[in-house]
């Protein structure tokens, strides 16, 4: 099963559309779901493995899938 | 079967769904994300008439209530195709075909690439085409902002507010942005121009994580080439219309040919705002747009009822 980890920001005006994006996904498609504020610890500690500098960015499977809001294709395409 | 279905939720679509509900139509609102419009990631829009300054994103959720409070019908779903077949238009969208009797296409446009090196390789990685969704990330840091428009200098300003420095490189030796944008950036102690100059790479470091940490540029003027380090580059050259899902005439940038009532080369088809071929890419020309298509695809609908009843 894909695990998809969603990097969010509380200033990121994308962000919100993004979250409910992959919850609506997750209504339709098994897979393991996250989400991960940039500014707390472990956000950190994955914006500096990944070297992440923009939000919103969606890991999947350890690599980084998307920055942005995906098309839904893509991202059924991603976690399939 | 709709009487009209418009492609794009941004300013242009939602203005021509306004109008058209009015009219009495039967509308349909398509668009591909809860993010609509470019405006909705602008930090400040000061150019709209009775809103001496408003953010992008709350322009775009009054656009959004406006539309919803005078009973606009919208989905979110993406359009793969726009195709005439007889006197009916066919929507091909990714949960079905819709059909309708006029299109109105909204589509708008994305940000240009510079295409150069490195460019695709960083995205997310330092290159960027949004200050308002990046910006923070660079605080106390280095950027290169690319453009010498409005949207360059707007998000020069707003970063010269995060970072450290900034680098505003353009590749003619003035500015084109407004006045009032170019006296402010140039009043900004920590935004230095660096004119007449053409980017050439965007470089990262070796190793595991790669970031931007500098741009490799040309001197217009004397040939040479220099790098610069920099934590960002974020790029405004220009923007790119999302028009491949019809076609009909457009120009050699793909932008959508209309007439003076901003019917398309197919009969029954408008565009409006940044997809289509316009003098100024503006809000205020964009919402212009929408009113004046709907009430054009409104005669067009009533013509079509009367002739084939």
């Amino acid at each position: 099963m894909a695990k998809v980890t969603l990097i969010h920001a509380s200033w990121c005006t994308a962000c919100p559309a993004a979250r409910r994006f992959w919850k609506d996904l997750k209504s339709e498609y098994d897979f393991e779901y996250e989400e991960i504020d940039v500014e707390t610890p472990e956000g950190q500690a994955l914006i500096d493995k990944y070297g992440i500098v923009g939000v919103p960015t969606t890991i999947i499977d350890g690599e980084v899938a998307f920055t942005g809001l995906p098309k839904k294709a893509d991202a059924i395409s991603r976690i399939s | 079967m709709y009487d009209l279905i418009i492609i794009g939720g941004g300013p242009a679509g939602l203005a021509a769904g306004i109008y058209a509900v009015r009219l009495g139509l039967n509308t349909l609102v398509l668009e591909r994300s809860e993010i609509s419009g470019q405006i909705a990631l602008s930090d400040l829009v000061e150019n709209y008439p009775g809103f001496p300054a408003i953010s992008g994103l709350e322009l775009m959720e009054k656009y959004k209530a406006h539309a919803q409070a005078v009973g606009v019908e919208t989905k979110i779903t993406e359009v793969l195709s726009v195709r005439a077949e007889g006197e009916k238009r066919i929507i091909s969208t990714d949960s079905g075909d819709l059909e309708s009797i006029a299109v109105i296409v909204a589509t708008g446009a994305n940000p240009k690439r510079l295409n150069v090196s490195g460019e695709k390789e960083f995205i997310s990685k330092g290159v960027s085409y949004c200050a308002i969704c990046d910006g923070p990330f660079f605080k106390n840091k280095t950027v290169v902002v690319v453009g010498g428009g409005n949207s360059a200098v707007t998000d020069a300003l707003l970063l010269s507010k995060i970072a450290r420095k900034v680098y505003l490189i353009h590749r003619r030796d003035q500015l084109r942005a407004v006045k009032v944008l170019q006296d402010r950036a140039f009043a900004t102690p920590n935004i230095e121009f660096i004119f007449n100059a053409q980017i050439l790479e965007i470089m990262g470091g070796s190793g595991g994580v790669r970031k931007v940490e500098k741009i490799n540029y040309k001197d217009l003027k004397s040939g040479e080439q220099r790098e610069l380090a920099t934590d960002g580059v974020f790029i405004y050259v220009g923007i790119h219309p999302n028009t491949e899902i019809i076609d009909v005439d457009k120009d050699d940038e793909g932008f959508i040919s209309t007439d003076n009532l901003l019917e398309t080369s197919k009969k029954g088809i408008y565009a409006v705002g940044d997809c289509r071929d316009t003098p100024i890419w503006q809000l205020v020309a964009a919402v212009r747009d929408g009113a004046l298509a709907a009430t054009a695809a409104s005669v067009y609908i009533e013509n079509f009822k009367k002739e084939t009843t």
